[in-house]
């Protein structure tokens, strides 16, 4: 990709996030709202790899469900990544793989194809179908999301793998025993309006 | 004796065993690109239903020829083809960006309709009826109909914009999107939307057969439409594709695995595709009409033929024998144990207690028990879990069992052995009763030859193939033997069957296939045909004869007595058939091999069909009429026999009408033909998987040599008319020349003729001799030079009258003395300058012309002292002038009227030249030419 449409499609991608950033600050004025709030969301992701066992989570998440027009979209910042097992560790996963200078964020932006009713209490089970984007790559997506509404809080949590192929990430031979080809991604996190 | 009896029964326990080594193989084939410049990684794939297979990546689309994969077009670089279609005869293309493409004499063309472009990738494009419907992951679902496009979006009441598949099903069209299956009534401009309930709102493709249509999810697993039931894929995983296909239904996961589920079984297995040992990544897949599947993988696009599957064993294993256990499961006699064998795990487990037997024959009885005929080590039977064995003890003689078959009532297992017949009592309770030696002293039976095989058929006579003494049949208590066949003599039978017209089927190892259908045993021949082949066995199934020979297997159509090779047919590598292991049940036919376990789904493999077969010319781009120009005198084809993925499978024959006398057999897919001349030619080809080209396909081709412009029709009648105008005017021509010449001739004849009579005409004459008299008397000096002048003249008129030219000068004397002649007579009265240039006196003049003019100045003037006569003689570099002043006699001299236009007539023919002649009230004037001497 040549710079000029590298830069359009950043572009692009601001034009989406400025609706996630005016829903979320113009949120307030509307009363009653058809908009959720991802809220004290957690993002932990696992690499069991047969030499080293890396794990890392994340809090720098920001997120909105539209429930009108049965969107999601999530916005991870990736420096965000903490609790690494080394400094060392933290740093090869950020220059090498998730190459957060050229990548500073991973996004997923889908549509919700089940519903649920935030005032009825209950276990739901929602599929999100979209695009995540992660390392600048782009992948279709169908990722389960378990809902739980009990009277005011309404919780959730994903449970999904990651190819480290589908988003073009390469490992070098010298550590392919130390990074798994699929990692196991959970995140965590409670909605609010 | 029950003591004995327990001691020889076995605990059996089945144990599973991890044999290494096992694998089970479907032949694949990498088809690459004929560009070879870039493989072919992934992409869509489309049968069309002209047979072809398409094939498109990116902007590229290719076309398979039945050898290589063509590029038929590519579109602008940005551009991603996600889509196929094909409408009204032709190919069209859905695109990434929502363009539609539409395949032309001159190309594909971008679509464009009044309603404006589709706004999102296109996934489906399915022609129903003469509308086609569109299909888009975002845009909704589009039908053009008459031109027009119509969209059906959320306010028509879909559900979602998102459509990933479009299906034509009980008159409807159903479209699957991201929140469940839609069907649409269209008619007339009205629209019938119906929202169905499935399983899942996640659809993902669908597939309709003409009783039922299937469903697949993207988030995992089926349903038929209306069933409340999902079948599980895998564990779970999205699927992209479904099709249902020969009562299977096909699916492919969003990993690139394809799974296959026959319908009557409950669970999908994995279809374990590889090439070269490395698993493919399927992106999509698609059948061809020849029975292969064909799948665009991560190492381009490969060919499969899924009705043969071949499963290997543990090198040491040899299988010898095969049985049916029950669907998943099939006893494996080998060389060393019985193995319980399960086709969905590949799994073998030992019968316990069999390791150290050679498992030649296996038979199961209606009281489910199992039959093991061993090589050396007697029967066993296997019942309820016991294994007891059967040998000498129970009045089996001989311990080496090749071949079971029971009675058609179930009462009789009939043995062959390398001892002679036995026979077991089924229904016999005690083992010690089991056995019988089966008519041994019989003088007419086989006794205790070697016996490898019994057969018993439909009649439930009972057949019996030997090693010395051919076959033998036993019924109504009578032997009968057959080792004579329409060949000769055979001695060596190894496997016998029945078809379903009742025929009997021998393979001997010295005549090769045999038949007997009442009367007497055939042999087909087919040891010609197969030289060093030998046949382990026979089976039939449906019209097929399916022969396993040591050089891999044949299928035999028993209608048109045709045997085929299987393993070329589908590109497969040979493999050794082995004796009593083969064997038909439902669609499938196993057989052994050395090399392990082939099953082959004959409904699959679609025996017998003609390749489809196109010709293509290859050079240049074939046009609409195919004429081309009369220089073109070399044309080369393309030969596309389409046979799956075995191309060499096929044979290909050409004959060019009036051309080539024979048909040409040829293994090249490109063919030239030299030498054309002009005219209309019909080119035949011909496609067979046979080498004698039965059940050809037969193609043909017409073209057109143009004539070159000088042998047509017109050309040659404007030749002949004009080379009739020359003719004509050539003889047209050579005739006035040669009268105009002749007319010359008669011309010089006659003026000489009169040029004589004229100088010699009695007048002259006598003014002549008067003036001579006159002279005489006055002058005599002056008489004889008026002699003298006389002389010269009509010596001169002797001289020349054969002659046409003269000079000037000699012409002139001849004037002199004529002029002399007359100034006697006429004295002043008759006046004569001469002026002539001396540089002209050497042109040249006809004799006596000169003469001519003057003596006609003379001859009509007047000549009086009052009006004398001037007479003028000059010349230039051109004429010579005779001038004299015009005063007519009024009583002219009788004329000939002949001098002067004879003159005139003489130079114009003889060369070429006019006189002028001006005449006016004061004189007259000739110009005389004067001719250029040579």
């Amino acid at each position: 990709m040549d710079s000029g449409t590298e830069h359009l499609a950043s572009r692009i991608v601001l034009s989406r996030w400025c609706w996630l950033m005016l829903s979320l600050v113009s949120l307030p004025l509307w009363g009653v709202s058809q908009q959720l709030l991802l809220k004290e969301t957690n993002i932990e992701f696992i690499s069991e790899a047969p030499l080293e066992l890396i794990k890392a989570n994340n809090k720098s998440v920001t997120g909105v469900i539209d429930l009108q027009k049965q969107q999601l979209l999530i916005y991870v910042k990736n420096d965000g990544f903490k609790g690494f097992n080394s400094p060392l560790q933290q740093e090869h996963f950020f220059e090498n793989y998730l190459e957060i200078h050229k990548y500073p964020k991973s996004t997923f932006s889908a549509k919700l194809i089940d519903s649920f009713d935030p005032e009825k209490n209950g276990i739901y089970h929602v599929r999100a179908k979209g695009i995540l984007d992660i390392h600048g790559r782009k992948k279709e997506r169908i990722i389960k999301v378990q809902i739980e509404v009990k009277g005011d809080v309404i919780s959730y949590q994903s449970q999904f793998s990651l190819l480290l192929e589908d988003h073009d990430i390469a490992i070098p031979r010298i550590v392919y025993q130390k990074i798994a080809e699929e990692i196991q991604v959970k995140v965590t996190g409670v909605l609010k309006p | 004796m029950i003591r004995l009896l327990l001691s020889r029964l076995l605990l059996v326990l089945l144990i599973l065993t991890s044999k290494s080594g096992q694998s089970q193989q479907i032949p694949t084939r990498l088809f690459s690109p004929a560009d070879g410049a870039l493989e072919m990684r992934g992409g869509i794939l489309f049968k069309s239903s002209s047979s072809y297979l398409f094939h498109a990546q990116g902007p590229v689309v290719r076309r398979f020829d039945g050898n290589t994969w063509e590029v038929i077009a590519e579109l602008p670089q940005t551009e991603e083809v996600t889509a196929f279609g094909m409408h009204q005869n032709q190919l069209w293309l859905g695109t990434a960006s929502g363009q539609l493409w539409q395949e032309q004499e001159q190309g594909f063309t971008l679509f464009e309709t009044e309603e404006g472009q589709i706004q999102a990738a296109i996934s489906k494009i399915l022609s129903v009826q003469g509308d086609l419907w569109i299909a888009s992951l975002g845009d909704g679902l589009y039908c053009l109909t008459k031109n027009r496009l119509f969209r059906f979006d959320e306010t028509e009441g879909m559900p979602d914009l998102s459509i990933t598949d479009l299906q034509h099903f009980k008159g409807r069209i159903w479209a699957g999107t991201d929140q469940g299956l839609v069907s649409i009534r269209f008619k007339a401009e009205k629209k019938q939307l119906t929202l169905h309930s499935t399983e899942d709102l996640l659809i993902g493709s669908l597939s309709a057969d003409s009783s039922q249509m299937w469903i697949a999810f993207q988030s995992g697993g089926i349903s038929a439409y209306q069933s409340k039931q999902k079948i599980a894929v895998g564990n779970g995983i999205g699927l992209n594709k479904i099709h249902t296909y020969l009562d299977r239904i096909w699916v492919l996961d969003e990993a690139g695995t394809m799974w296959m589920k026959e319908k009557k079984a409950a669970k999908f297995r994995p279809l374990p595709f590889s090439l070269n040992n490395k698993a493919l990544r399927v992106d999509d897949f698609v059948f061809d009409d020849n029975g292969f599947i064909w799948l665009s993988s991560q190492f381009g696009v490969v060919a499969s033929q899924i009705g043969f599957r071949l499963f290997t064993f543990p090198a040491q294993l040899q299988l010898q024998s095969l049985l049916q256990a029950s669907i998943d499961n099939m006893w494996l006699g080998t060389s060393h144990g019985l193995y319980k064998w399960t086709q969905e795990t590949h799994q073998l487990e030992l019968l316990v207690g069999t390791n150290a037997l050679n498992v030649l024959s296996l038979h199961l009885d209606q009281q489910d028990r199992l039959w093991i005929g061993t090589y050396g080590q007697g029967l066993f039977c296997l019942s309820a879990g016991k294994l007891v064995k059967v040998g000498a003890a129970h009045g089996l003689h001989n311990a080496n069992v090749f071949s079971m078959a029971a009675s058609k009532d179930q009462q009789t297992l009939y043995l062959g052995t390398l001892g002679g017949l036995y026979a077991i009592d089924l229904h016999a309770k005690e083992p010690s009763k089991w056995v019988s030696a089966f008519k041994q002293a019989d003088p007419t039976g086989p006794g205790s030859y070697y016996i490898y095989q019994v057969f018993v058929d439909s009649k439930d006579r009972l057949w019996i193939g030997t090693d010395g003494m051919g076959a033998f049949v036993h019924a109504s208590n009578r032997f009968q033997q057959f080792n004579q066949s329409s060949a000769g003599e055979f001695r060596i039978v190894t496997s016998i069957t029945e078809d379903q017209e009742g025929t009997i089927w021998f393979s001997s190892l010295d005549q090769g296939l045999l038949q007997f259908a009442g009367k007497n045993v055939t042999a087909l021949g087919l040891q010609a045909t197969y030289p060093k082949v030998e046949i382990a066995a026979i089976a039939t199934y449906g019209n097929q004869l399916l022969i396993s020979t040591t050089d891999g297997l044949r299928a035999m159509d028993l209608m048109q007595k045709k045997a085929i090779n299987i393993n070329k047919l589908y590109g497969f590598q040979a493999t050794e058939g082995i004796t009593n292991a083969l064997f038909s049940i439902d669609n499938k036919v196993w057989i052994g091999v050395k090399e392990g376990l082939i099953s082959l789904d004959l409904d699959i493999l679609n025996l017998h069909k003609a390749p489809a077969f196109k010709v293509q010319l290859n050079d240049p781009n074939p046009t609409a009429d195919s004429v081309f120009e009369p220089n073109k005198n070399a044309l080369s084809f393309y030969l596309n026999a389409l046979w799956g993925g075995a191309p060499d499978a096929v044979f290909m024959r050409y004959k060019l009408l009036d051309f080539h006398e024979e048909w040409v057999s040829t293994t090249k897919r490109e063919i030239f033909l030299q030498g054309l001349r002009s005219g209309s030619y019909r080119l035949l080809v011909e496609s067979s998987l046979y080498p004698d080209f039965s059940l050809a396909q037969r193609s043909s081709y017409g073209f057109i040599i143009k004539k070159p412009f000088y042998a047509r029709w017109w050309f040659a009648l404007i030749v002949l008319v004009s080379a009739a105008v020359l003719v004509r005017l050539f003889v047209k021509a050579k005739i006035n020349k040669r009268k105009s010449e002749e007319n010359a001739k008669v011309e010089q004849v006659r003026a000489q003729y009169e040029l004589l009579k004229s100088q010699v005409s009695p007048h002259f004459l006598f003014n002549s001799f008067n003036t001579l008299l006159a002279l005489i008397e006055e002058d005599q000096k002056l008489a004889s030079a008026y002699v003298e002048k006389l002389s010269v003249l009509f010596r001169s008129v002797l001289t020349y009258k054969d002659t046409d030219l003269i000079s000037l000068k000699e012409e002139l004397v001849l004037v002199e003395a004529y002029i002399y002649l007359q100034q006697q007579r006429f004295g002043a009265n008759l006046k004569i300058n001469i002026n002539i240039p001396s540089d002209t006196l050497k042109q040249m003049v006809m004799p006596m012309s000169l003469q001519l003019l003057v003596e006609n100045a003379i001859k009509h003037n007047a000549i009086t002292t009052q009006k004398p006569l001037q007479i003028q003689i000059s010349s230039t570099q051109k004429y010579v002038t005779v001038r004299n002043n015009l005063q007519p006699k009024v009583q002219s001299e009788p004329s000939t009227g002949f001098g002067l236009s004879s003159l005139e007539q003489r130079y114009a023919s003889i060369f070429k030249e006019n006189l002028h002649i001006n005449s006016t009230n004061q004189y007259f004037q000739v110009d005389l030419p004067l001719i250029t001497a040579v």
